[in-house]
Formats: C-alpha cells, sequence, structure tokens
C-alpha cells in the first residue's frame, strides 16, 4: 500500500502534490464555502490552507489518525482566523440555506472515513436540541449568540446543550482521536 | 492524561468557542488561565470532536474550480521546488503497532550542526546512560502477564470456536480488567487473514449499552505461521460490565457496526 499522501509530500515527490489536492479538494472546498463570507474569499481561503498542509505534512504521523482529520483540523482553524482577522461572519440568513448543510444520517457516507461514519452514529444518539446548536456552531459556524438569537433558545441553554453534546460525542467516540497537527498552524 | 477539566464548565465553553468561532483576546486570556489551572489537561480534546464532527457533515460533492485546482498545482510546484526535502526514513507507527522509534530527520550539508548535534548526545549519553540504551518496552505477552499478576477482579474468560472457518481448531482466552479498561486476547490456531481482504475486529457486548451496539474492541491480524498471538484491546469507549466478548471477520480497516455474517470465536462467562 503506498505512503500516505502527505508523507510524500515531506519526502518531496512531486507528484504527491496534485494528489494531495485530488484526494482533499473537494474536503476542503466545502469547509471554506461553509465558513466564508463570500466566494472570492473561499478560493483565497482554499490557497492559504493547502499551503498550510504541504508545509505541516513533516508533522502528519498516521499512529496519530488520518489524514483527513488532520487537514481538516488545519483547514477549520485557518478559516476560524481569516474570519476573525476579517472581521466577518459568513451570511447565512436565509432558513434554507441553513437546510441545505447538515449532518449526515449514519451508513450513508459510503467511502468517507470510519471517523466520519463513527461521528455520524454518535450525533445521532444526541438529544435533538443537542444536535441542532452542535450543528449550527460546528458546520455554520454559527457563535453561541448567534445560535441563540437564531433558535429563540436562552444563551445559557444553547451553552449548556453544547457542551453536554460535545462531550457525550467524545464519550461515545472515545479519547483516542489523537490527531495533532501541532501548535503552529 | 486528566479528563478533570471537562468538568469546568467554563473552561469546556471556551474550548468549544475556540474551535468553533475563535476566541478574541481577553477570553484567549481567560482560556490560558484556565487551563493552567489544570497541567495535565489535553487542550485539543475538544477541537478533536469538533474537527470529526465536520467530517459527519452530509456529503458535498462539488469539486473544486478547475481554474482553482490549476492555481493550487502551479503554487504547489513552485512550493515544492522552493522547499527542501525531508527525508523520512523512520516514522513513529505507534506504541499499538510496537514498531520502531521516529525520527523526521532534515538533509543538512552543515557538517558543524551535526557535530555539535553528535557531541551533545554524546555528552548526555555520558552523563545519562540508561538514555543511550533505552530499555526494551514490553511486549504484549509480557504486559498481559503483568495485568494478571497485578491485577485482581480481573475477568478471565475461554474463548470457544464457531463454526467458522478461520477458527477451525482455535482456542484461547481474554482477559479484561473493568478498572483501567485494559485488556488482551490470547489465539492459538485462529486462521491467518490477508488484512488487504479481511481483519479480524473485536466487539465488547456491554450490560449498560445496547446489545446493537457492541463497544468497537479495535482490529487485528493473525499472521501465518505464527502459534500463540497475544493481542492487546483497544476499546474505543469505555466498557461497564461486558457479558461477550465476540470477533468477527470484516473488511479492512473494519467496520462501525458489524453485520455479524462470520463471528469466529465467542468468550463469556462460564455456566456453573
Amino acid at each position: 500500500m503506498a505512503d500516505p499522501v502527505l508523507i510524500r509530500i515531506a519526502r518531496g515527490e512531486p507528484a504527491a502534490v496534485s494528489e494531495c489536492i485530488d484526494e482533499f479538494g473537494s474536503l476542503v472546498w466545502a469547509l471554506a464555502r461553509r465558513l466564508s463570507p463570500n466566494r472570492a474569499d473561499v478560493e483565497d481561503a482554499v490557497q492559504e490552507i493547502f499551503m498550510d498542509v504541504w508545509k505541516s505534512a513533516a508533522r502528519y504521523d498516521p499512529a496519530q489518525g488520518p489524514e483527513k482529520v488532520f487537514v481538516a483540523t488545519i483547514a477549520r482553524r485557518r478559516l476560524i482566523d481569516r474570519l476573525r482577522r476579517h472581521a466577518t461572519r459568513p451570511a447565512f440568513e436565509p432558513a434554507e440555506e441553513l437546510e441545505t448543510i447538515g449532518f449526515a444520517e449514519p451508513g450513508t457516507r459510503g467511502e468517507v472515513s470510519i471517523e466520519a461514519e463513527r461521528a455520524a452514529y454518535a450525533v445521532a444518539q444526541l438529544k435533538p436540541e443537542q444536535q441542532q446548536v452542535i450543528e449550527l456552531a460546528v458546520l455554520h459556524g454559527l457563535s453561541h449568540s448567534e445560535i441563540a438569537a437564531r433558535t429563540g433558545l436562552p444563551l445559557g441553554t444553547v451553552k449548556t446543550q453544547m457542551r453536554r453534546g460535545i462531550l457525550k460525542v467524545r464519550e461515545l467516540l472515545g479519547v483516542d482521536l489523537t490527531v495533532d497537527t501541532g501548535g503552529g498552524v | 492524561m486528566s479528563t478533570a477539566f471537562l468538568a469546568d464548565e467554563a473552561l469546556v465553553d471556551l474550548l468549544i468557542e475556540q474551535a468553533t468561532t475563535g476566541l478574541g483576546p481577553a477570553e484567549q486570556d481567560e482560556l490560558a488561565r484556565r487551563l493552567a489551572l489544570y497541567p495535565d489537561a489535553d487542550p485539543g480534546a475538544v477541537e478533536r470532536v469538533v474537527v470529526t464532527l465536520t467530517l459527519a457533515a452530509r456529503r458535498e460533492d462539488e469539486p473544486l474550480p478547475g481554474a482553482l485546482k490549476a492555481r493550487l498545482i502551479e503554487q504547489g510546484t513552485t512550493w515544492r521546488a522552493a522547499t527542501p526535502i525531508i527525508d523520512l526514513t523512520e516514522r513513529r507507527s505507534g506504541a499499538q503497532r510496537g514498531s520502531s522509534t521516529s525520527r523526521v530527520r532534515w538533509r543538512r550539508s552543515q557538517a558543524g550542526w551535526w557535530a555539535a548535534a553528535a557531541a551533545l548526545v554524546l555528552a548526555v549519553a555520558g552523563w545519562y546512560p540508561r538514555l543511550a540504551a533505552p530499555p526494551r518496552p514490553p511486549d504484549a505477552r509480557e504486559l498481559r502477564a503483568q495485568l494478571i499478576a497485578t491485577t485482581p477482579g480481573l475477568i478471565r474468560w475461554e474463548f470457544a470456536a464457531t463454526t467458522d472457518p478461520a477458527a477451525h481448531g482455535a482456542s484461547g482466552d481474554v482477559v479484561w480488567d473493568p478498572v483501567s479498561q485494559r485488556g488482551y486476547m490470547r489465539f492459538a490456531g485462529l486462521g491467518p487473514n490477508d488484512a488487504r481482504r479481511s481483519q479480524y475486529q473485536l466487539w465488547i457486548f456491554d450490560a449498560e449499552r445496547d446489545d446493537r451496539f457492541p463497544v468497537d474492541g479495535g482490529v487485528f491480524d493473525i499472521p501465518a505461521g505464527t502459534g500463540e498471538v497475544v493481542i492487546p484491546i483497544a476499546a474505543r469507549i469505555r466498557v461497564g460490565k461486558p457479558v461477550l466478548f465476540a470477533v468477527t471477520v470484516e473488511r479492512p480497516g473494519g467496520v462501525v457496526v458489524s453485520g455479524r455474517k462470520r463471528v469466529a470465536v465467542l468468550a463469556k462467562p462460564t455456566q456453573t
């Protein structure tokens, strides 16, 4: 079996860079679309993210988890940094827009990683209000107060449901999701 | 690593905000202040959950736009040409695999740097001889023996073979410590698997959980030509009260929920 593409990038294999784009392009594109304020910003963000991924490739250790989680961690951090730097928030005003993105039903993700399947099963075991606040925060990037405004729930309730839901998912997933991208990304 | 910090609600709220929307300077200071109260805390624990949840989103199959992909390839090619090559001759493959240690080594031509590094190693090795020749870590067989010798209340059940072809003539046992959540399986005669086609997967049925969702105890291989094999158990989540250990044959990498089409061996309390 071939080595993971990130290891081959660190090793300097010329083809690995474009393989990495093929393998993770859709994932990074989807994350950037969700967490960027406009299309132009999405493209800039994707370029920044891939540069981060390539520079961080040498830190990837397969024993610590799948490449997909490593790449998604870097992407989320970069996107959150960009949003804060630009003091802009994604425009998620129409409710229909929110409904197009959500957690998958367990068992419907085909070839996607086993971690994603586990997460889908874990989410399915949460209470509906926990699923809702986690979906708005994790998939749409809404803050606690934005979720409170959108759902009509008191801010304290949003925080409580979010905390309980996240900790429940952590418990259901187990504690050995140990991907570490290092502190420098 | 302690999980006591997860009981600090304000700290967990900050970690969630950090992982979902980021923190401002004042919040970052507050997070640092609170984390300092828990020196053993794992500050990345919440982010890992958030990232894994990100992957559980419904599929969005829109590919990268072609022009952007072309720009990325050009950007990557330029970066690659301008960046030193890293020689990954040895890489840690994890304690579970028990393989050699890892290092990431940069190719450097500066002899002085190497000379200085070598001098430092020699000096350290001179002061602390044990660092120069670290003791061999115990293998699974030794760890199993140690667990049995030191753990009261250990569960120890015999495996019984089913009619599955892989289990013909198989025997073995499982030991499990409910307190430390550690355990080992020992097999003799369990058929070797081709890891490209299938792997064995352990399931732990827990009296405190729904029977439909036993705890995943990890996937493992039985190499050809081996006699007795000891396999550490890697339960994904805490097991409350185990009532049955079942080993199934699954696709490479294992499955989230087993179809239970091929159950190889089972271990449960002996009926008296």
